[in-house]
């Protein structure tokens, strides 16, 4: 008898057989149907079959001989003895064939009440013995195991130290076959050698599924009986994949409590694996089990929890499974020295979610392992190599800490070893570690409320405050950061999540608040030039405070001179702060430091502190007129400043109000370019013509005090169409005069003719010489556009904004662009902006006319 | 001759790992809970004699199974021959629930059925004694993942509180035995077919 060349042919041939079996059985031919049994099982002498292959085919003999076993017991002692049926199948001619028969026999056979049980069971697995091959071999104990499992329920120790023994011997026979498999065949086969017996482990793993079967609940008979004898084997075969997998399934298929119970048995024996086994692997199945336990119990109190442990006869020291993991930390650093970075990290971290389970909040414990990590570090003596920084990241940020952001701040502030490890790890790393821990107070929106806390917090985030310790290297780039004016610092995240931090700082006391920034200050100060994106985020912090004081002296007079002093205090804070940005920067942020005095003037106005705004305000005056040298800017910095003036309320002591203003008008009128000039005069002729602030209370018509002067109004408009008049360029002359025309029209609206000085004459005036400059430019331009004119109504426009820049509207789309030159092109008819926007004007008047009966007045034709 | 032909009813138990499939078996095949938990490794059965309408009996054979598929090392053969597949999901576990098209896929890729559309499946939702609040997934939504799969039979259950598991397997059972007979008719067929090659081949190795 043979077997089949492929699988498909041996799958059907056992089909087959199968059939023909059945039809015997039920023809009664005994004989025959042993015989096709006896064809089909040949199939399993293949040698060439793959595991897998091995397994599909050994399922669907397991059917077929199932039949057969079903029809021995139905005519045991009708038709046959099963005695006489174990003596007959030992003449089978092969012994794969004949112990499978037997087998079946035997196990038909212990059905019946009279068998001679003991008897049975011990031939069988003698025999067994006969068959060495490991694939065949584990297969047909596989099978034993499988027929007998239904006699092992037993109710009385003495039975179920039987079975136990029975399966136990198996299992040791199974392994020492197993392992065999390694080491057959040729050495280059040896990783597909492993493979394969990667893929038979399930059949080994089963004796122990069986052995948890029969334990069911019985701790001590697992503990004293069961468990030491599958130790003793794991440890003894000294076979990686063994070791490996065999104390996965333990774990996996007793129950959790029985782990608790023999933790410290379980641990030393990792203790004795080959050395090759990765013990991390161990320990962190363990530990999932463990957690694991936690999750599945329905009522999760610490009594409850303390009543099973104690059932289980945990007592003493044990009780604490993080000792016992401690201890076997220690154990295992003093006798596996041998053990890199790499496999005790995740040793470690395993630990660590146990803790972190079990204990959550203990922090001494994460210490401690944080420390013993931190001292392994230590001992490597070198610098740790990137390829560890995945090892790290999970130590120092693991999923626990971050999903908890009050224990993990408790854990940064109070865990001394969680610096110093930090600290011990390559800079990347570290940068990594401190982004992701303000990250994860920045999203909980955490409070930092003590200078301690703080301090240790900034202390850790010492990577990112640092610059330079790794900076590349380039010439080219230093040269370039060097440079005074270089505008090409970019801000990184890292500088962004540290001025967060800023804003993450609180306290009810004003004076610890304050002191927090302070702190913050102190620590941002050693970013060097970086402070140029931390300060503003301190600034904008004292600002807040300013304000809550000034809430408070509101809410609370009585104690108005204190807070006023502190109040005080908090402007010198920012004032040094500016300071400090503006030594440390240098010429690198002018206008941000402008405009950070003037934001700081303003609200000291608001806080009714002349004084200190007068200050404040000539602070940036003076770096407008030391440092503001682009003219675009200076345009800018002076409607900024006219706008903060024309808000302010509180400078009119000494005449403050009347130098500032009058020295903004000054400097805008000394502009370098003659649009800029006159725009930005007449922007500062709202200077002498305050308007309501209605959260101040002050409404039109009913406030007395508004600071006005008409007759200056008047002169500032005089003087910018003076300007206006002096361009060169038509276009940009009309269309200044135009926009003159429209303050002309806010302040004959806003206050009477005799206070403002703007009246009907003027705007008549005004609108005449416009008309006529405007039809000069027609005449100018209409030879120059005749024939683009027809053409040009679809094509894109070009209009000029209120601060003289371009934008460019196109008509594809709504996109508009926004330049500071002229376009270059022809084809852009400036020449219609002005007359547009004078032909807009006129209409406004015109409307106007129904709604006040001064404008009837205005001669529009 | 079909009164002792495969009179075994072989019933596959698939579901995410922790679902309860152990638990389920046990309390059918022997009526009994046990409150620790254990890991399946592989596939392991268990059998019961059943009786169905009064006089039909048949063993059953109920395969339990591993839901993490890293130890099922030697594969999934012993899905072949199945005659009803059971899903399980666990109610308190929305991603278990989630879970239980890609088994009913994975077992018709790899059970080779004859004609997988009319195959049986059985679903039940374990955990049912667990408190109302723990419950994510709701009978509306079982019913129609149930409806949409092609009308598979529904059944609420708790393994731990003996709830539907007898009347779910029973429906099991009896859709098994209907599977069976199905597929031993078909095999009748291929059987004739196959005597006559057999008869082709047989006698020169048959006279020994």
């Amino acid at each position: 008898m043979s077997y089949a060349e492929t699988i498909d042919q041996a799958i059907a041939n056992c089909k087959q057989q199968t059939v023909l079996m059945q039809r015997c059985l039920t023809q009664e031919k005994l004989m025959d149907a042993l015989k096709h049994t006896s064809i089909m099982l040949t199939e399993l002498r293949n040698p060439h079959l793959s595991p897998k292959q091995y397994y599909e085919l050994y399922i669907l003999i397991y059917d077929s001989l199932s039949i057969l076993s079903t029809y021995f017991v139905e005519c045991h002692t009708k038709r046959h003895h099963l005695a006489d049926l174990y003596e007959l199948v030992q003449y089978a001619g092969n012994i794969v064939p004949r112990l499978y028969l037997m087998i079946t026999v035997g196990s038909s056979y212990l059905q019946s009440a009279d068998a001679p049980r003991e008897e049975i069971f011990k031939d069988m697995i003698e025999m067994c013995k006969g068959v060495q091959n490991p694939i065949r071999g584990l297969f047909l104990r596989y099978y034993l195991s499988q027929r007998t499992k239904q006699f092992f329920q037993a109710d009385d120790v003495e039975a179920k130290k039987a079975n136990a023994n029975f399966i136990i011997t198996n299992f040791i026979e199974m392994n020492k076959l197993w392992v065999r498999l390694q080491h057959q065949g040729p050495l280059r086969e040896r990783e597909q050698r492993t493979r394969e017996r990667k893929e038979l482990k399930i059949l080994i793993g089963a004796n122990v599924v069986r052995l948890s079967q029969i334990v069911e609940s019985d701790f001590t008979m697992y503990k004293e009986e069961i468990l030491p004898q599958i130790l003793e084997q794991v440890v003894q075969c000294r076979d990686v994949v063994s070791q490996e997998y065999l104390l996965d399934v333990i774990c996996q298929v007793f129950p959790d409590e029985f782990h608790l119970g023999t933790l410290a048995e379980l641990l030393a024996t990792s203790l004795k694996l080959n050395p090759t086994v990765p013990i991390n692997k161990v320990v962190l199945t363990l530990v999932e089990r463990l957690n694991g336990f936690i999750d599945r119990q329905e009522n999760s109190d610490s009594d409850d929890l303390a009543q099973k442990l104690a059932a289980f006869s945990i007592a003493g020291e044990n009780q604490n499974l993080f000792f016992v993991f401690w201890k076997f930390l220690n154990q295992l650093s003093d006798e596996r020295p041998d053990l890199s970075l790499q496999e005790l990290a995740p040793v470690i971290q395993g630990v660590l979610k146990l803790t972190l389970r079990w204990y959550p909040q203990n922090i001494s414990n994460v210490d401690v392992l944080l420390k013993f990590m931190y001292e392994k570090c230590q001992e490597y003596g070198k610098s740790i190599p990137e390829e560890y920084d995945y090892l790290f990241n999970d130590l120092l940020l693991p999923q626990e800490f971050k999903s908890e952001p009050a224990f993990f701040c408790k854990i940064l502030t109070k865990c001394e070893s969680y610096e110093k490890l930090l600290s011990a790890q390559n800079i990347s790393l570290q940068k990594h570690c401190t982004n992701e821990i303000l990250d994860t107070l920045t999203q909980a929106e955490w409070q930092i409320s003590s200078k301690l806390e703080l301090e240790k917090l900034l202390s850790l985030c010492g990577a990112l405050i640092e610059p330079g310790v790794d900076k590349p290297s380039s010439p080219l780039m230093l040269e370039e950061e060097d440079g005074l004016d270089s505008d090409n610092w970019s801000l990184t995240p890292d500088q962004e999540k540290l001025a967060k931090l800023t804003h993450l700082c609180y306290n009810k006391s004003i004076d610890e608040h304050s002191e927090l920034l302070l702190t913050c200050r102190n620590w941002y100060q050693k970013s060097g030039r970086n402070v140029r994106y931390l300060f503003p985020a301190i600034i904008c912090n004292l600002w807040k405070l300013i304000r809550r004081c000034q809430w408070k002296i509101k809410r609370k007079p009585e104690r108005r001179e204190k807070l006023n002093n502190t109040t005080k205090q908090l402007f010198k804070h920012v004032s040094r702060t500016i300071n400090d940005l503006y030594s440390a920067c240098g010429g690198g942020c002018f206008d941000l430091l402008y405009k950070l005095n003037l934001q700081t003037a303003a609200l000291a106005d608001q806080s009714e502190l002349g004084d200190i705004a007068y200050d404040f305000f000539s602070q940036a005056f003076t770096i407008f007129e030391e440092s503001l040298s682009d003219s675009r800017t200076q345009f800018q910095a002076i409607v900024s400043m006219a706008q903060t003036l024309q808000k302010t309320r509180n400078l009119h002591v000494e005449s403050y109000y009347d130098t500032l203003i009058t020295r903004c008008t000054l400097h805008g009128s000394k502009l370098l370019k003659k649009q800029d000039q006159c725009r930005a005069v007449y922007t500062c002729s709202h200077l002498w013509w305050a308007t309501e602030i209605s959260l101040l209370g002050e409404e039109e018509g009913v406030t007395e005090s508004f600071y006005r002067e008409g007759k200056r109004v008047l002169e500032c408009l005089q003087r910018s169409l003076r300007v206006a008049d002096s361009i060169m360029d038509n276009i940009q002359s009309c269309e200044l005069m135009v926009e003159i025309l429209n303050r002309c029209c806010y302040y004959f609206i806003h206050g009477d003719e005799n206070s403002t000085h703007v009246g009907v004459k003027y705007i008549n005036g005004l609108i005449e010489l416009i008309k006529t400059n405007l039809d000069a430019l027609k005449l100018e331009i209409s030879s120059v556009s005749e024939e683009h004119r027809g053409s040009n109504s679809d094509e894109d426009r070009t209009l000029i904004g209120i601060d003289g820049c371009y934008i460019h509207q196109s008509t594809l789309n709504s996109v508009a662009a926004v330049y500071s030159k002229p376009p270059s092109s022809k084809t852009a008819n400036l020449e219609s902006v002005p007359i547009e926007h004078f032909q807009r004007t006129l209409r406004y008047i015109q409307d106007q006319k129904d709604v006040d009966s001064r404008f009837k007045a205005i001669v529009l034709l | 001759m079909s009164s002792r032909k495969k009179n075994i009813l072989k019933v596959i138990i698939l579901g995410d790992s922790g679902v309860g499939k152990t638990s389920l078996m046990h309390r059918y095949v022997s009526d009994k809970f046990s409150q620790q938990y254990k890991a399946t490794i592989g596939a392991d059965f268990l059998t019961k004699e059943v009786t169905m309408d009064g006089d039909k009996v048949a063993t059953m054979q109920v395969w339990d199974t591993a839901g993490q598929e890293r130890f099922q090392s030697l594969g999934v053969a012993f899905y072949r021959g199945a005659d009803c597949c059971v899903l399980v999901y666990d109610v308190t576990n929305a991603k278990s629930f989630e879970n239980i098209k890609s088994w009913r896929d994975e077992f018709l890729v790899h059970a080779n059925v004859s004609s997988p559309d009319s195959f049986p499946f059985v679903i039940l939702g374990n955990k049912l004694d667990v408190e109302e609040s723990k419950k994510v997934v709701s009978n509306r939504a079982a019913q129609d993942m149930a409806k949409s799969l092609g009308n598979i039979p529904l059944f609420l259950t708790s393994a731990k509180g003996s709830i539907n598991v007898d009347t779910a397997f029973e429906e099991i059972a009896r859709n098994a035995l209907q599977q069976s007979q199905a597929d031993a008719d078909a095999f009748e067929d291929d059987f004739n077919d196959a005597i006559n090659i057999q008869l082709d081949g047989e006698p020169s190795s048959c006279n020994c």
